[in-house]
């Protein structure tokens, strides 16, 4: 207390300070004007010029970068400013014209980085946080956030598994942590919990990635997965009304088709074979679902203000075509933005309201992209697309075989959503140093879909369903408060620190309706005219007529504080807090506590490295947090009853009562323990750079459904806390600027990192359940599960029958449990054995930008190395025997092992012949521009570029993509109807007035 | 937008956790009256449907005997080789089936086990005279499932009211002895009624039946024969009077519950409905999808099918035996209504695709082609059935009363086993009934089986295995005839001594430890406590 009271006197003795430069006096005065600059020599407009002696004196520069203004004739030095630029003292003399040029604060720009409820200089953090400023974004149009940090950040996996304009990027940080948890790192935009895919790229200022436990752990139960704090551009200060124009075109062409018999081809090699059929047409599937799309994004921004009051419009308009017919996404996403400063900038009040709103076809009942367009494509090509009569070649009977023409055309469907988000915030500065800050938000998304088959379809040829119709509507609401409170200061000259104390309150709201309909009398009305459906009339059918609604609804409350110390920019510290609950927990175990601590050790501010000038920094840190994760579903810790499962008595079934789960009261949060050691350098003034950091997170109390004994339990899974898995790792990231000419700049960034994962146990000593869990699936005919999930072992394991040869007929031989070759016939499950792992174990970028004048390109390269694939596509349509269904590979008729072709009397198998090895190194994107700059009143800059995406991939890997879904407990698997991945071209320009 | 959040901030309380639930019930907020009987009641019924499976409680009743095999063939149904290892009898401790009956069952016995704890506090509040019959039921409810842990795995845990303590094993004996007892305790409470309302219910009826399918295979279970128990139970069924056979074996297996309740002949079964009580789409595993047409279904049978009959038990039945053509799917199939013969969708012959006519012989155990074997013509199946039939499974039938009855006085050496055995073979021969007769002695003889193993070419037989007679085989043989495609047959093929003795199709005999399950290592690991059976890992 005493230490506090300490620190308010100096406060008041400042403020008091403060208040005596407001004095004016009346005295003759002067004509100065002048020019403003950057360091290429363009105007500088809206710089501010304001006398150093009286700040009530001043102007702001015009749109050429001029200023004219009366001074008084004493006044000596000018301080001309400008937001991103250093502030530069111009010592008046005798003349009374000025150039002044600005250079760029590069300190403001890149030593700040966001760390929870605030930002702090770089140099302080003695966290593992990365911070991507927009400048150092990937320069393409981009469908969402994390593409611009692709390859970035070191551990940060960014994945794009396919092309379907509606999916989102996978992403996922420092291996996997949890089981049943999300694995999603928490994404806060302004502060406010959001998706990567619910801002517009082209409105993000900075990204930062809050990596281990010490930066995270404020978050609490959200932490354990990293945060990616998203930072939208704003406006401050003194600013002309700047607009800034972005617009792209985008076609695609599939990388590699999937090498399926033509016509001609079948008709030689599957000739003979079971299952062969000559149906006398000449049909190219794949080109009868796809096409060559055309994409377009138009971005438009303005921003401006005057010292007291900012705003920012921004308007995106993206209309998006995917390379299957008629799948495509339309967004749309405003943003208005406001702050104004008033009672001597000691209140703040800001609010904003942007969001978004999307269209996309519903090809599926609920969903975007059908399955069965793409899966479909080996479809009979002998087959015509259509009969003699115009009607659609179908044979009803082969199992999943539906014309994928007739899928693509006879459904029709528009799912409609919109995102409000609207946010509000007051920060209250009483004295300087002393931030009240109270935050509130509301994010509101509502969606519509409906969806129709009509009597035309494949589906509704195979089970008679006379047009069948879905609708249905989704809301979900999150409500944020959040109050901090900050102070900043120091004492005995070298002694800095800020604490910070807060309250979160956070609730969310979720409701939804379905409906399905059939038997229609004609198929104009699609599903707008639910009820006119019959089989309502008939009752419940399912697949047929169905009806749910559900309402569920779940709050996180925190309070959380921090204290960050550093001694003259030497000794950092910083040590967190969070008390947090969820309504999630059980009610045993309402409420947990999350901590951290850091430390870090600055050399290069240390006397005996201050003057060496090769090592422009160096700096050492420690950190210990814990996080946790709450689990993704509400009311898990409930006995919930259901009236659900119908028996049948007296005549009729009647809805039964019964538990519907073996209830948790303890079920609590996961809890994640992770060290982190990291080192950041830089040589020669900084013209190489680097991070290094080796993390060991461990997490425990794993949140799963454990295998229990049956009996005692009457539902033989149940969701609890036990187990523990161990991942650890190295993050290396080097940045140099090779040649950094008046007109020629290269500058490189390499960064690598690698992941040990082992799931220690599944089980602790309250709580016993079985060691392994069987994941993933191979879908029929060969119903197997792809991964085995064992203590002791890393996750994504596929297991599975190794095959070791095959007989002269073309039947597998496999490896027994006694390590001894057997027929396949033969085959126990207890023969299985680990057939590789799905999880890339290092990870690798490379990106590089050159400019020479007013030309820029860049190269971005990534690789992913130590790992398997299991190509689910050859294990199915690499055999004979499935000509059966439909078309094969070419490949089906390829010797195996090089001596026999797999038998037709061989059903298909799950062996490791199927397990490849992934390794891939993608020439990702290519970008090249050029720059115009003008002089002109009206523009400022043009940049034109195009843009080459998903350039190049050097692979073993004998399947179309090794680049996969990597997360989750079944990765790593290469499915048959996955939406193709695709290469893409961009032209753009860019405008700034 | 900001005045309203924290208006509503305000209202709760700022570190309230309150669970709300909108769209479930919890068991602490529910409030239980007396008409919540059947709901609770009825729940403990319904794990038993996910007995009639491909991958369950089915497929181990009857893929793994001498009259049933399901055998891979081009579109797939090898399924990492799971039907096989039934047929080969080298299951073993993760086989899914196995897990699955067992899940299923233990699911029965905790749901009867909370509902009789609620009952014991009567915490619907019942009046006395329902509370007892609704304790008798769940009682020899749970009887039943603790006959099939009997029957299928041997040693055991018993758990009899809701626990989270891990059990351990009990012997064989003891559930023997708590199935009997539980059983004869519940009898006097239970309903009498036949049918109507007590359709697909435990009732007095089900619980003798239960009785007399635990006593003729005592003998297995405890080492000591209970003859002339299982004789007495039949009796308390034959002597009520209420029970007689259909007049048409198929009468026992329509599509409809209406017809079903008002049958004489079904004691106990379990009711399916296509949307409301799903699972029971024995013809889509069994036909292959050209069927579908023969039918006009509204679902398409998963690709060429596959549970189909033993050949050479198909070749058993008497030329005269109806029951031949109404259990099994024989011969070119038509389109429905039409004598238009079905075309074969998946083999071709040279590439041409013949009619489908399905055949007696299969290639092997191990691969067949599409038209290969006799399929499911049980069940009616009716025009524009969806994926679910609205059949029923027995559980028990009169017949089988009759029949255990009969092979009871063979056992004893007493006479009027060919009477009982001739009643039941009456409907089958209606154009011949001279054959329906059958004797005593003839009972006696030897199966009519052909046993034998092979691996390819029809039956061309590699290793006939064992060849001793199969004592009382022709008695075995009216059992086949009567309950192929139902449940109870893997119990009689152990009784008889066919089931670890004989080499069939591909399967050869493996010794006798086959007769009991593994218990499934899902169920061990998490209970080290509970021994695995003999020979399994």
């Amino acid at each position: 207390m005493l230490f506090v009271a300490c620190m308010s006197i100096s406060f008041l003795g400042s403020a008091y300070a403060a208040t005596d430069a407001a004095a004016m006096q009346q005295t003759n005065k002067r004509q100065v004007s002048g020019l403003v600059t950057d360091e290429a020599g363009l105007p500088v407009p809206g710089a501010s010029v304001v006398s150093q002696a009286n700040r009530t004196i001043g102007t702001v520069t015009d749109v050429d970068g001029t200023f004219s203004m009366m001074v008084p004739a004493d006044t000596k030095v000018l301080e001309v400013a400008s937001l991103g630029y250093e502030t530069v003292e111009l010592v008046l003399t005798n003349a009374s014209v000025y150039n002044v040029v600005l250079e760029e604060d590069s300190q403001m720009l890149q030593e700040t980085v966001v760390v929870g409820y605030g930002t702090m200089k770089k140099t302080e953090v003695a966290s593992a946080i990365s911070s991507v400023k927009s400048e150092d974004f990937i320069k393409t149009p981009s469908s969402n956030a994390a593409e611009l940090i692709k390859g970035k950040v070191p551990g940060l996996v960014v994945n794009t598994p396919d092309g379907n304009p509606v999916s989102s990027t996978q992403i996922s940080l420092r291996g996997a942590t949890t089981l049943k948890a999300s694995t999603s790192p928490l994404v806060l935009i302004d502060g406010i919990p959001g998706k990567l895919d619910q801002v517009s790229p082209d409105d993000i200022e900075s990204i930062d990635v809050l990596k281990d436990g010490s930066a995270a752990a404020i978050y609490g139960t959200r932490g354990t997965n990293g945060v990616i704090v998203i930072t939208t551009k704003n406006a401050q200060g003194e600013m002309k009304p700047t607009v800034d124009f972005n617009a792209y075109v985008t076609t695609q062409q599939i990388t590699r088709a999937l090498p399926y018999m033509t016509a001609d081809e079948y008709r030689t090699l599957a000739k003979g074979h079971v299952g062969y059929r000559d149906e006398g047409g000449n049909t190219n599937w794949l080109d009868e679902i796809t096409r060559t799309p055309l994409s377009q994004t138009y971005n438009i921004s303005l921003r401006g203000g005057t010292k007291q009051t900012n705003y920012v419009a921004s308007f995106e308009y993206r209309d998006m075509e995917g390379i299957i017919k008629r799948s495509d996404n339309q967004m749309m996403f405003p943003r208005i933005e406001v702050t104004h400063r008033m009672f001597n900038d000691m209140l703040k009040i800001n609010a904003s309201v942007n969001g978004f709103r999307m269209k996309y076809h519903n090809g599926t009942d609920g969903g975007s992209f059908n399955t069965s367009v793409y899966s479909n494509i080996n479809y009979n090509p002998t087959t015509p697309v259509y009969q003699p009569d115009g009607s659609y070649s179908e044979n009803t009977g082969i199992t999943d075989y539906y014309n994928p023409v007739s899928v693509l055309n006879e459904t029709e469907g528009d799912t409609e959503a919109t995102m409000l988000r609207m946010q509000g915030n007051i920060t209250f500065t009483p004295i300087r140093g002393l931030d009240f800050k109270a935050l509130f938000s509301d994010n509101i998304y509502n969606q519509i879909q409906g969806h129709y088959q009509t009597k035309n379809h494949s589906y509704n040829k195979r089970t008679p369903k006379n047009g069948f119709a879905s609708r249905g509507t989704q809301r979900s609401e999150q409500k944020m408060m959040e109050i901090t409170a900050q102070w900043k200061s120091s004492f005995l000259e070298d002694h800095n620190y800020t604490i910070l104390a807060g309250y979160s309150y956070l609730n969310n709201n979720y409701q939804n309706y379905w409906m399905q309909n059939s038997n229609f009398a004609v198929d104009d009305y699609l599903y707008n005219n639910m009820g006119s459906g019959t089989q309502i009339n008939a009752g419940y059918k399912s697949g047929y007529m169905n009806m749910s609604s559900t309402k569920e609804e779940d709050s996180l409350i925190g309070f959380f504080g921090r204290l960050n110390y550093n001694y003259a920019g030497r000794y950092m510290f910083s040590a967190s807090f969070r008390r947090e609950g969820s309504t999630k927990f059980g009610e045993n175990n309402k409420w947990g506590n999350f901590w951290s601590a850091s430390a870090a050790w600055n050399m290069k501010q240390e006397s005996f490295l201050k003057d060496v000038d090769a090592v422009s920094t160096l700096k050492i840190r420690a950190g210990y947090g814990e996080t946790g994760t709450e689990p993704s579903s509400r009311y898990m810790s409930l006995n919930t009853l259901s009236f659900g499962t119908n028996g049948y008595y007296n005549g009729g079934f009647i809805q039964t009562l019964m538990p519907n789960k073996n209830a948790n009261p303890n079920l609590r949060w996961e809890r994640k323990h992770e060290w982190n050691v990291g080192l950041d350098f830089g040589f020669l003034g900084e013209r190489i750079t680097g991070t290094i950091d080796w993390y060991r997170r461990k997490t425990i109390d794993l949140l799963w459904d454990y295998t229990v004994a049956t009996p005692p339990y009457i539902y033989s899974s149940m969701t609890a806390n036990a187990g523990s898995i161990l991942n650890s790792g190295i993050e290396v990231g080097i940045s140099a600027d090779v040649i950094a000419n008046k007109d020629f700049v290269w500058t490189t960034s390499v960064n690598y990192s690698h992941n040990v994962n082992e799931l220690l146990s599944l089980s602790n000593d309250n709580f016993l359940a079985s060691d392994y869990s069987d994941q993933g699936a191979t879908g029929e005919p060969m119903q197997q599960s792809t991964h085995r999930l064992k203590v002791g072992q890393p996750l994504g394991n596929f297991w599975g029958f190794k095959s070791v040869d095959i007989d002269e007929t073309g039947h597998w031989i496999i490896e027994g449990e006694d390590g001894k070759p057997k027929p396949i016939s033969e085959q126990q499950p207890t023969d299985k054995q680990i057939l590789g792992n799905g999880i890339p174990a290092h990870y690798l970028n490379w990106n590089n930008n050159f400019s020479w004048k007013g030309f820029d390109l860049a190269i971005s390269m990534r690789g992913a190395f130590g790992f398997e694939i299991l190509n689910l596509t050859a294990m199915k349509w690499a055999a004979p025997t499935m000509l059966t269904r439909g078309n094969v590979l070419k490949s089906a008729f390829d010797k195996v092992y090089g001596k026999a072709v797999l038998a037709d009397d061989q059903p298909c198998q799950y062996v490791s012949y199927y397990v490849e090895d992934g390794d891939y190194w993608k020439i990702d994107n290519i970008t090249f521009g050029y720059t115009f700059k003008f002089n002109s009143k009206h523009i400022n800059n043009l940049r034109i570029f195009t843009t080459l995406r998903n350039v190049a991939t050097i692979t073993g890997y004998s399947g179309i993509d090794p680049e996969l879904s990597v997360t989750g407990l079944a990765p790593g698997i290469d499915d048959y109807y996955r939406y193709p991945a695709t290469r893409s071209y961009t032209f753009g320009v860019s405008l700034k007035f | 937008m900001t005045i309203s959040i924290i208006g509503a901030f305000a209202v709760s309380a700022c570190t309230d956790l309150t669970e709300n639930v909108y769209s479930s019930l919890t068991q602490s907020s529910y409030q239980y009256s007396p008409k919540d009987l059947r709901p609770v009641v009825g729940a403990c019924y319904t794990p038993m449907r996910s007995y009639m499976s491909h991958t369950g409680l089915w497929a181990m009743d009857n893929t793994t005997t001498d009259m049933l095999v399901m055998p891979p063939n081009s579109t797939g149904w090898d399924d990492g080789g799971r039907y096989r290892r039934m047929h080969y009898h080298s299951w073993n401790s993760e086989q899914g089936e196995i897990q699955s009956a067992w899940n299923a069952t233990w699911k029965g016995i905790g749901l009867c086990n909370n509902a009789l704890s609620q009952m014991e506090i009567n915490q619907l509040g019942l009046d006395d005279a329902t509370l007892k019959a609704a304790i008798a039921e769940l009682r020899a409810l749970r009887a039943y499932y603790y006959w099939v842990v009997l029957d299928n795995w041997g040693d055991a845990p018993l758990v009899t009211a809701p626990t989270q303590e891990l059990p351990v094993k009990v012997s064989r004996k003891e559930i023997y002895d708590f199935v009997v007892k539980e059983t004869t305790e519940a009898i006097p409470d239970l309903s009498d009624v036949q049918g109507g309302v007590q359709y697909g219910l435990m009732n007095k009826w089900a619980a003798y039946a239960l009785l007399a399918r635990t006593y003729v295979n005592a003998e297995v279970y405890t080492g000591t024969a209970q003859w002339q128990a299982a004789i007495d139970a039949c009796d308390a069924i034959i002597n009520s009077g209420k029970f007689q056979l259909s007049p048409n074996f198929r009468d026992n297996f329509l599509a409809d519950q209406g017809k079903m309740a008002a049958n004489k002949e079904v004691i106990f079964t379990i009711p399916f409905d296509q949307s409301l009580a799903t699972g029971f789409c024995l013809h889509l595993f069994s036909w292959g999808a050209p069927v579908k047409a023969a039918f006009n279904i509204a679902s398409t049978p998963w690709g060429s099918g596959c549970a189909m009959a033993v050949p050479e038990f198909a070749a058993t039945y008497d030329e005269d035996d109806s029951r031949l053509e109404d259990s099994f799917l024989i011969g070119t199939q038509y389109k429905y209504g039409t004598d238009e013969p079905i075309k074969c969708i998946y083999d071709a012959v040279d590439g041409v695709f013949n009619d489908l006519a399905y055949t007696k012989e299969i290639q092997s155990g191990n691969f067949t082609m599409e038209w290969e074997g006799y399929r499911m013509n049980k069940f009616e199946v009716l025009p524009d059935t969806p994926g679910n039939l609205d059949n029923d499974q027995p559980i028990f039938r009169y017949a089988e009363i009759l029949l255990t009855k009969a092979e009871c006085l063979l056992r004893l050496g007493k006479s009027g086993a060919g009477d009982l055995v001739s009643q039941v073979r009456a409907r089958a021969f209606k154009d011949n009934p001279a054959k329906a007769a059958v004797t005593d002695a003839q009972l006696k003889e030897n199966t009519a089986q052909q046993y034998g193993y092979y691996t390819s070419d029809y039956g061309a037989t590699l290793d006939k295995g064992d060849t001793s007679p199969v004592v009382l085989g022709r008695m075995y043989d009216e059992y086949k005839w009567e309950f192929a495609w139902e449940f109870g047959n893997r119990s009689r093929c152990i009784r008889f001594g066919v089931f670890t003795k004989k080499n069939w199709v591909s399967h050869k005999s493996l010794g006798d430890y086959t007769a009991l399950y593994p218990i499934p290592e899902s169920a061990r690991t998490p209970n080290p406590g509970l021994e695995q059976n003999p020979n399994y890992k």
